[in-house]
């Protein structure tokens, strides 16, 4: 768990900044997400790891990345 | 809760059906942005009425790493004894509920009962008998004096004695082992893309419980292990429930047995650090993690809790289709799934 300022991911390289930590990390599982003050957050993990990763998205469309995070875990 | 709008049937197998909406769509986020820590905890409690203290707990842990804030040894303690207590009401109603899908009869009154004793003790112990509200920033709300920590031991030792009574009829029934055997098998692959944690991991033989796995409170200090299963039926989940309530009534035996001497560490003034935070605390249904969004004016700006309850809930209408109608509500309880704190598109 980062619990720290996070980096804001911009929105046209989201899917390149989730995928490589999708890969790097073997994450499986998507705990959840919401918009916040600076876009979306999402909380994903790796089960293979045991740990949580924290992405924050400068992008209010919450749908639109969430459905995009499901699509990438094949969830 | 679970309630249903709709049922179609093929046969004696169910075709399709529809949950209740409205049910999960709760003002609760809304409603804690930009509140005072203090509040936050309370309003916290309300996101699982039947796991509170675990959710109270997973946004206190956030608050205080924003705050950078030590909870002292004593104060841990405390917590996790809460904790364990209120465990017990998440386990015994989902085994009450459990029978009560085979026949409202069997044992469930006294499985209920059960859970009435709990809420009493809670009652006794923190003043609040269902929403207990027993975590505050650095402990609890009403710390334990020395004479409460005898009537834990008593309450347990007392509860323990009727729970293995009640126990004794139920667990190896055999008219009720073959009813639960084989329904509503979980393959531990759909447990680990959904973090499905909880007595449905457990039972699937994916025992992730975040007591062990991301260590907080005062389970560092004690040894136990989790109970695990590995044929992921309903059977396999109430006998994994049935031994989480003996290892509740162990650990709480093992806190009071190590309870420190109370060191005074009160928290007299918070300044919220900005940033994102987490937490979390093991419910019956799996670790609630919680996130805050702390803004630059050192306020709460965003609150989530996270559940397995909420990834597993969008599943059910599929997962459900094809089970025996007989079955139907067994396979259904014995996920132990809320709609309170789920979310249904």
């Amino acid at each position: 768990m980062g619990d720290q300022e996070l980096r804001v991911i911009p929105p046209d390289r989201f899917l390149q900044v989730l995928r490589r930590v999708v890969l790097e990390n073997a994450v499986d599982s998507f705990l959840g997400g919401f918009p916040c003050g600076r876009g979306t957050f999402l909380l994903l993990h790796s089960s293979r790891l045991n740990r949580d990763f924290e992405l924050v998205i400068g992008d209010f469309d919450f749908q639109s990345i969430s459905s995009q995070v499901r699509q990438e875990l094949a969830l | 809760m679970i309630e249903i709008s709709r049922m179609d049937y093929t046969g004696d197998f169910v075709k399709s059906f529809r949950l209740k909406r409205g049910l999960e769509i709760r003002p609760l986020w809304k409603k804690m942005e930009r509140m005072d820590p203090d509040s936050l905890l309370i309003w916290a409690e309300r996101f699982d009425s039947i796991s509170p203290v675990a959710a109270g707990l997973s946004v206190a842990m956030a608050l205080e790493k924003s705050a950078k804030f030590q909870v002292s040894l004593s104060n841990q303690y405390s917590r996790t004894i809460a904790a364990e207590i209120n465990r017990l009401v998440w386990l015994v109603n989902y085994l009450g509920n459990s029978l009560k899908s085979i026949s409202p009869e069997f044992c469930v009154s006294a499985a209920f009962l059960l859970r009435e004793k709990v809420f009493a003790t809670q009652e006794e112990l923190f003043g609040g008998r269902v929403l207990v509200q027993s975590t505050k920033l650095g402990g609890l709300r009403r710390g334990f004096a020395l004479g409460d920590l005898q009537k834990i031991r008593n309450f347990v030792e007392q509860w323990r004695a009727q729970w293995r009574e009640w126990r004794s009829l139920v667990d190896n029934d055999p008219a009720r082992v073959s009813r639960f055997s084989g329904v509503m098998v979980v393959p531990p692959a759909l447990v680990q893309k959904y973090s499905w944690w909880g007595i449905v991991g457990k039972s699937s033989g994916v025992a992730y419980d975040s007591r062990l796995h991301r260590p907080y409170g005062a389970y560092p200090h004690v040894d136990f292990e989790v109970p695990m299963g590995k044929n992921g039926d309903a059977e396999t989940r109430f006998q994994v429930a049935l031994l989480e309530v003996e290892l509740s009534l162990t650990l709480i035996e093992k806190l009071l047995a190590g309870f420190p001497q109370a060191s005074l560490h009160e928290v007299k003034e918070v300044k919220l650090n900005p940033g994102f935070y987490t937490g979390w605390a093991e419910s019956g249904s799996g670790p609630f993690v919680s996130v805050l969004e702390v803004g630059a004016d050192c306020m709460v700006h965003s609150v989530r809790i996270f559940s397995s309850d909420q990834r597993a809930l969008p599943l059910l209408e599929k997962m459900l289709v094809g089970v025996r109608a007989d079955d139907f509500w067994l396979a259904l309880n014995s996920l132990g799934v809320s709609l309170e704190n789920g979310e249904l598109s």
